[in-house]
């Protein structure tokens, strides 16, 4: 629960500090993305029981804290760093309502993205970048939770 | 569980069911409904009856109090600080904002008088602004009902191809299965739902979200920002533009082989005194009612084979009438449906087989499979053919139409189904699986789809009951199954297993009287 009483709070309450949970970071992960800043977190390949034969398929998000822009709107696209360095756009997400909220791991914000095929198999580099989708965006901040294939 | 709708749909029928020739009461029902087409804003004359319909409907619902209102039924969705009954983040989240939008279209009818109308819809993957429709502050001198002044998107502001844009929308339609379509059950802390209780409705978040939901969904809220990106955002006659549009996508996932989950805990979930009905009283709709459109009065399908007469001059462009070609490929699938027996009508441009079913009937423990020996050259030209596009292409209902009508397509008819209590089985039809049993789910290759039974298996009005037949398109499983080897078999194996809709109710089992298998040339 923030200072505003409510796990959903209307954008013009005080700005929240998103502190990033360091639990699931990995060496080199920067789990709180701004407009000029993107996050950096490793997905990596979840358990599988004895009756999952089939390889992974998807990249499975949690958001664990958002604050919206002062103006304009936000959108966060998702991409997958090739082992050359290259990226891979695999998917673009919103946060809808778009007001802040900080929730803890149980009830984060989690989205689901299809793994290209050239990624299964090991651990993958997501970085997610806050793109303006409508005016300048500023102050937006999205903190990343974990990140999970699937 | 349906098969086969887009079969029908574009037969221009509204039995949404897979269910032909039958004495069951939901059919006489259904002929009857006449659903009205949702069009979209795409080209719409301002003028449009449509649109002057959905104007005086809003300001209608606005000057209206009690439960048939537009503060009422915004409420239903959420206030200024939070969600109140709609799910977002949750499996509930595609059926119960299509009973939301179906009560605001039932509402507009009655106090207008129109009962033509049906809700337009905002296609943002080809108008990526608003529509002007929505953004002018007056319309003939009058204030506009359909603006609001709270919204922070001006009108040149675009959407852009990372939210609405082909590779987005080919990525929503590719996607399977429900659950990463139409986002996942939910999850309240380490407990995975269980029952059937509302709370797990309002679970708000509690499952992973795919992209229809996370992407264009939620973007467009935010793009036009102000009321629209709140939870009270229902206050914004654009809102229903915009969910319409997400409603069509799933319609046109299913069109396009996505098949919902049959999980009970999705489908037997009603959503308990959520809505109103025009009269104001309680519309408590279940999932299982809320699967196919037109049922619930209206249809995406847009162009009608014959084209109704009209005795108004048209406002607004009028559809699309399609290729001679195209009509004859019609004609040869209406024949399919218009005769009892294949096997002795032998219809013009139709391949057709039968076999008598001589086995034991369907049963949960053991399925039955019925041989029908077909020409291989025949069958070649199913498994080989060139696959429909996907993708922002078959956003056009009418391209998708002539492409899919236009190639080889096979379908099975199980004739007479002898059936027993069905109340609690959904089955399940197989394609030449060695392997078949209720365990194999319907993400298997070998699937075809299903079918169910409701109403009464008994006379109807007095007349002897008839035992109803069933029409399954093969072609796509015909294609996995087929698809590797060199030279496709001579004998296709249809295989009907039942499995309980309630994991601890019992199944039922059927028994067709005969097989028929139909390969429809180009």
């Amino acid at each position: 629960m923030g200072a505003c009483g409510s796990w959903t709070m209307r954008v013009g309450c005080a700005l929240l500090l998103l502190a990033p949970i360091g639990a699931a970071a990995a060496e080199g992960d920067q789990l709180l993305a701004t407009v000029n800043k993107p996050a950096v977190v490793t997905a990596t390949p979840a358990p599988k029981t004895a009756s999952e034969s089939q390889p992974a398929r998807q990249v499975v998000l949690s958001v664990t804290g958002y604050q919206p822009p002062q103006n304009g709107a936000i959108q966060g696209i998702v991409k997958a760093q090739k082992p050359d360095g290259s990226e891979q756009q695999i998917g673009t997400i919103g946060v809808f309502p778009d007001s802040a909220f900080k929730a803890e791991s149980s009830r984060a914000r989690t989205y689901n993205f299809p793994l290209p095929k050239e990624f299964e198999g090991a651990a993958v580099k997501l970085k997610v970048e806050l793109v303006p989708l409508r005016g300048q965006a500023e102050g937006a901040q999205l903190e990343v939770g974990s990140a999970e294939i699937r | 569980m349906t098969m086969s709708r887009r079969d029908m749909l574009l037969q221009g029928c509204v039995i949404g069911a897979g269910v032909i020739a039958a004495n069951t009461p939901g059919i006489v029902a259904l002929a009857q409904a006449g659903p009205k087409l949702r069009r979209s804003l795409h080209g719409m004359a301002p003028n449009d009856p449509i649109l002057q319909t959905w104007r005086d409907g809003v300001r209608l619902l606005k000057a209206a109090s009690g439960n048939v209102s537009w503060t009422s039924f915004a409420n239903i969705h959420g206030n200024a600080t939070d969600f109140n009954l709609c799910p977002h983040g949750n499996w509930y989240f595609l059926p119960w904002h299509r009973a939301y939008l179906v009560s605001y279209e039932r509402a507009v009818r009655q106090l207008t008088g129109n009962n033509d109308f049906a809700l337009p819809y905002w296609d943002w993957t080809e108008d990526r602004q608003m529509p002007a429709a929505f953004v002018q502050p007056t319309f003939n001198g009058q204030p506009n009902s359909l603006f609001e002044s709270q919204r922070d998107a001006t009108p040149t502001d675009s959407l852009p191809d990372s939210t609405v844009g082909p590779g987005v929308i080919n990525q929503i339609l590719a996607e399977s299965p429900f659950e990463t379509f139409g986002t996942s059950r939910p999850i309240n802390g380490a407990q995975v739902q269980n029952n059937l209780d509302q709370s797990w409705i309002n679970c708000e978040f509690c499952g992973t979200m795919g992209t229809l939901e996370q992407t264009p969904h939620n973007l467009v809220h935010v793009f036009v920002g102000g009321i629209m990106a709140q939870a009270n955002s229902a206050l914004d006659p654009l809102f229903m533009m915009h969910h319409c549009n997400i409603d069509r996508i799933w319609w046109l996932w299913n069109q396009g082989g996505g098949a919902d989950t049959p999980d009970p805990l999705w489908t037997g979930m009603t959503f308990q005194n959520n809505f109103f009905n025009p009269d104001g009283t309680p519309y408590s709709p279940k999932v299982s009612d809320l699967l196919v459109p037109e049922p619930l009065g209206y249809t995406y399908a847009d162009t009608p084979v014959t084209p109704p007469p009209s005795t108004t001059p048209p406002t607004t462009t009028p559809p699309t009438t399609p290729p001679p070609a195209t009509v004859a490929q019609y004609d040869k699938f209406k024949s399919l449906y218009a005769v009892p027996n294949l096997a002795t009508a032998k219809p013009a441009g139709v391949a057709t087989y039968a076999a008598p079913v001589t086995g034991d009937a369907a049963t949960l423990n053991k399925y039955l499979e019925v041989g029908v020996d077909v020409d291989p050259n025949a069958l070649r030209t199913v498994v080989y053919r060139k696959s429909a596009p996907s993708g922002s292409e078959t956003l056009s209902l009418t391209k998708a139409r002539q492409d899919y009508i236009s190639g080889p397509r096979c379908y099975a008819f199980l004739r007479e189904v002898d059936y027993t209590q069905h109340q609690n089985t959904e089955y399940r039809v197989f394609l030449d699986c060695d392997y078949l049993s209720a365990g194999v789910p319907t993400s298997n290759r070998h699937y075809v789809g299903s079918f169910g039974f409701f109403g009464g298996h008994g006379s109807h009005g007095g007349k002897e009951a008839r035992k109803p037949s069933i029409a399954v398109d093969l072609t796509a499983a015909c294609q996995r199954v087929y698809g590797n080897a060199t030279t496709p078999p001579g004998k296709l194996r249809v295989q009907i297993q039942p499995v309980p809709l309630k994991p601890t109710g019992r199944a039922g089992s059927a028994k067709p009287s005969r097989v028929e298998v139909a390969i429809v040339g180009a």
